[in-house]
């Protein structure tokens, strides 16, 4: 039996899902192939920060907007719960230098509209209360910045698509492709071959790998971040916490000052260590990490240390060499479009997934996305 | 960071029994438990057990628990209580929780002891105060001498139902019934016999579709099932109650064994997914699983198994030559195959043999 | 109820006992018993209340397994009762939803 559809993604993650939810809303008819199940990759092992002030001013930062409005429209219009909720969140800092360079970075982001400030020791507490503050010595505060559920919010935009005609394939890995006249033609899975007119690949961090199958070298590296997640407590963490480093660019001295934890709507707390590039797509975790990382969590919040850890994992993230996504056209096979490395995905991928699926309908372009051509590494 | 020749992570029948084992070997060994007493569900099994007299068969499991206790210290086997191994990591490193306090011990090999934990039904009601598993309403009524209720019904007739109402009797509560699904009694004749003779009805070909009560358990409704198991809720009754127990088997604990990277296999006659194992019991290079976890049996084949894993650890640790290692092991084999002959013995004995047969063929030993 | 006799176990060892408050009430227990013991004995059966839907819950696996039964126990919620032993003058309280972290008050 042949399986073909108008359109075959790769990668049943937020990215992937956000696409094939906009195309099968044009009545596009959709094949989803996942290797193992929706959400399994970095979209579901995240914090579920929506964050703003580490986003780039142009197209990405519009795609924050758009896609604040359409979590909303998901929820109002009773399709999916995606628990985003709008708390402000903090970008932590260690000591002046840091702090000054922050100062500059969210005047930026309050010259474009946005309410940022950097709080400073006491004023800290405002927003994080149990926040030590002699460990971190100013935050940089953005209002518009909060949290939502990475696994409801990807299953549910995957479900939309199935409700309106999309088939979802899990368990079913890419091993080849087949070409004729520089176009792929056919998708060959460890499950059978699949036909598309477009092939959409939103496989994140996993992306070289499978790229490397059509002599394709796009330089995304494999990132590891390690996640803990604490059994549910009553609220005590009000808004996403990241590491300073994100907003100003700098790389920190020392092993464990890259800090991130979100408190999630059902009370549990996701604590994580940042992701760092390695050469291995290596899921474990180790001892050293987990301790390390709890431990480094309880320095920043001594009064709650009495929380149970019930589980930790790493989650593979992709880094792209020029920290820019892979998104668009391959110039090489130019019936393939690219929507992958792009970082951060949660807070952007309803409005990168829907310029996707307009761009592939046809039914718009917008020349900003020129930046993001994967044609770059081809 | 600790270091051992031997971690056992577990200190039930499988844990104990293969710390003995290699500790008599002289195998540097340390066994942990995550509570404040060792013997895992022994305990709780006041009643004497069966089987041939090597395995110690006519002894009450508490008794046992009571002499693996000693023979552990006797073989010079450390055990740390009140301790919970938290992770598995590369390179043999297991974290632990002891006294509060994370810790990481490092191991030349390591056995998972890990048991089982017992199963569940969902009905309306099912979550109410009252409504919980037998061998919680075991423990409660053997070791911590407490009645976790005056009037029980039980659900399920394999060995642990059975043996739990007959000792919820011989505890002073009054055991109301027992429901069994399937048309005939899961567990021995004999153990259905003691409790018919105390006057308990066992509702054969019956099942429970919700419990009663608001803040508490007050009753039970039954029902009678056709031979598919589908109720028939036009002959529905209630029964009066205040507790109900669960007694629907068990499932392997594997959660350690999956960390480290074990391959599984599902085997409902054992009760789940097991990890898959070698002759040995082996899992990996330097990891055994012994017991309940690698296939619900029952604590005599949990001691064997145990022994089975420590004679092995201790071979692969040169603590023993190979030619007394292997007549050891044999004896093992003899005894594990008595325990698993006989109408309930064989099914079980088929789905080890059906591990190791798929642990082979993963290696690629059978084309 | 405690089972004073016992037909194989014979009668019970009285251990050391002492007074604990539950929910603000004292009452009797046995040093080195579980919590969830104590409370069983002294007729209490519902220990929590589900955080989405009131609903109650008591003892289920009794082994430390499901955390069924947990409870806040000195100012720390999320305490399995089944094997968290007793010390003369816990402080207990039945555990509503996601329960209330003492170390968080100043």
């Amino acid at each position: 039996m042949h399986k073909k559809a108008n359109v075959i993604i790769i990668g049943a993650g937020v990215v992937g899902g956000a696409i094939a939810y906009y195309l099968t809303k044009k009545g596009e008819s959709v094949i989803i192939l996942e290797q193992d199940e929706a959400a399994s990759g970095a979209s579901g092992g995240n914090n579920g920060q929506i964050s703003v002030i580490d986003r780039e001013p142009g197209l990405e930062l519009d795609w924050v907007k758009e896609s604040m409005e359409l979590f909303k429209g998901y929820e109002e219009n009773d399709e999916f719960e995606t628990d985003m909720e709008i708390t402000g969140g903090i970008a932590l800092f260690y000591n002046e230098k840091e702090i000054e360079i922050g100062r500059k970075v969210i005047e930026k982001y309050n010259a474009l509209g946005y309410n940022c400030e950097i709080l400073i020791g006491d004023e800290i507490k405002k927003q994080e209360p149990y926040i030590d503050t002699d460990v971190v010595m100013g935050v940089a505060y953005c209002k518009e910045e909060g949290k939502l559920n990475p696994f409801s919010t990807t299953i549910g935009l995957i479900d939309q698509a199935i409700e309106k005609g999309a088939k979802f394939y899990q368990k079913t890995k890419v091993i080849d492709f087949k070409l004729e006249d520089n176009k792929i033609k056919e998708v060959i899975t460890d499950k059978g071959s699949f036909y598309g007119d477009t092939i959409v690949v939103a496989t994140g961090a996993w992306t070289r790998e499978l790229m490397s199958k059509l002599d394709l070298d796009y330089k995304i590296f494999y990132g590891r971040g390690s996640l803990m997640v604490t059994n549910p407590v009553e609220p005590c963490i009000k808004g996403p916490i990241v590491p300073g480093c994100f907003t100003i660019g700098t790389l920190y001295e020392g092993d464990w000052n890259l800090l991130g934890l979100t408190q999630h709507k059902n009370g549990t707390l996701t604590i994580g260590q940042d992701t760092r590039s390695f050469n291995d797509y290596n899921k474990g975790v180790s001892y050293d990490g987990t301790v390390g990382l709890a431990k480094h969590f309880a320095k920043h919040f001594p009064k709650l240390t009495n929380l149970d850890v019930v589980r930790i994992w790493s989650a593979i993230t992709p880094h792209v060499e020029d920290s820019l996504p892979l998104y668009g056209y391959s110039k090489k096979y130019p019936n393939m479009f690219l929507a992958a490395g792009l970082k951060g995905a949660f807070t952007i991928a309803p409005a990168a997934g829907k310029m996707a699926a307009e761009m592939i309908t046809g039914d718009c372009y917008d020349d900003r996305v020129e930046e993001y051509s994967p044609a770059r590494f081809e | 960071m600790i270091n051992t020749e031997l971690l056992i992570i577990g200190g039930g029948p499988a844990g104990l029994a293969a710390g003995i084992e290699a500790g008599k070997l002289g195998v540097k060994t340390i066994i942990i438990d995550e509570n404040s007493l060792p013997g895992g569900q022994l305990f709780k099994q006041i009643h004497k057990f069966f089987g041939s007299k090597e395995h110690k068969a006519g002894t009450r499991g508490n008794i046992i628990g009571e002499q693996l206790l000693t023979e552990v210290s006797d073989a010079g086997v450390e055990v740390y209580l009140n301790t919970r191994a938290w992770g598995i990591f590369d390179n043999n490193i297991v974290g632990i929780v002891r006294n509060g306090k994370t810790e990481k011990v490092k191991a030349e090999k390591i056995i998972l002891a890990t048991g089982a934990s017992e199963n569940a039904l969902a009905f309306p009601g099912s979550t109410l105060p009252g409504v919980m598993t037998a061998g919680a309403a075991q423990t409660f009524i053997n070791v911590h001498r407490v009645l976790p209720g005056k009037k029980i019904l039980m659900i399920g007739t394999g060995n642990v139902g059975l043996i739990t109402s007959y000792q919820l009797l011989q505890a002073g509560a009054d055991v109301v019934a027992v429901v069994e699904a399937a048309p005939n009694v899961g567990g021995y004749d004999v153990h259905a016999n003691k409790i018919r003779r105390a006057g308990v009805p066992i509702y054969l070909g019956h099942t429970i579709i919700s419990a009663q009560g608001n803040s508490e358990v007050t009753g039970a409704i039954l029902v009678p099932v056709d031979d598919k198991f589908k109720p028939d809720k036009s002959k529905s009754f209630c029964i009066d109650c205040d507790t109900i127990c669960f007694a629907v088997g068990l499932t392997p604990r594997i959660e350690l064994a999956q960390m480290a990277n074990s391959p599984t296999t599902y085997i409902s006659a054992l009760g789940g997914h097991v990890p898959l194992h070698d002759q040995k019991l082996k899992i990996s290079d330097s990891i055994f699983a012994a017991g309940d976890i690698a296939g619900v049996e029952e604590a005599s084949t949990a001691m064997e198994e145990g022994r089975l894993a420590g004679v092995a650890a201790a071979m692969e640790l040169d603590k023993i030559n190979q030619v007394d290692g292997i007549e050891k092991v044999n004896n093992i084999y003899q005894r594990l195959a008595k325990l698993r002959s006989g109408q309930f013995g064989i099914k079980r004995a088929l789905a080890k043999e059906e591990i190791i047969k798929k642990e082979l063929e993963l290696k690629g030993g059978i084309e | 109820m405690r089972i004073k006799k016992h037909p194989i176990l014979g009668d019970i060892i009285e251990k050391n006992k002492v007074e604990i408050i539950v929910d603000g009430r004292q009452i009797e227990a046995f040093e080195g018993e579980p919590i969830a013991a104590a409370l069983m004995s002294a007729g209490i059966r519902s220990f929590r209340k589900t955080v989405k839907t009131d609903e109650p819950r008591g003892l289920y696996c009794g082994i430390g397994q499901c955390n069924d039964c947990i409870m806040e126990v000195n100012g720390v919620p999320n305490i399995r009762t089944c094997v968290t032993l007793v010390e003369a003058g816990m402080v207990i309280r039945k555990q509503v939803g996601l329960g209330k972290n003492g170390d968080l008050d100043d």
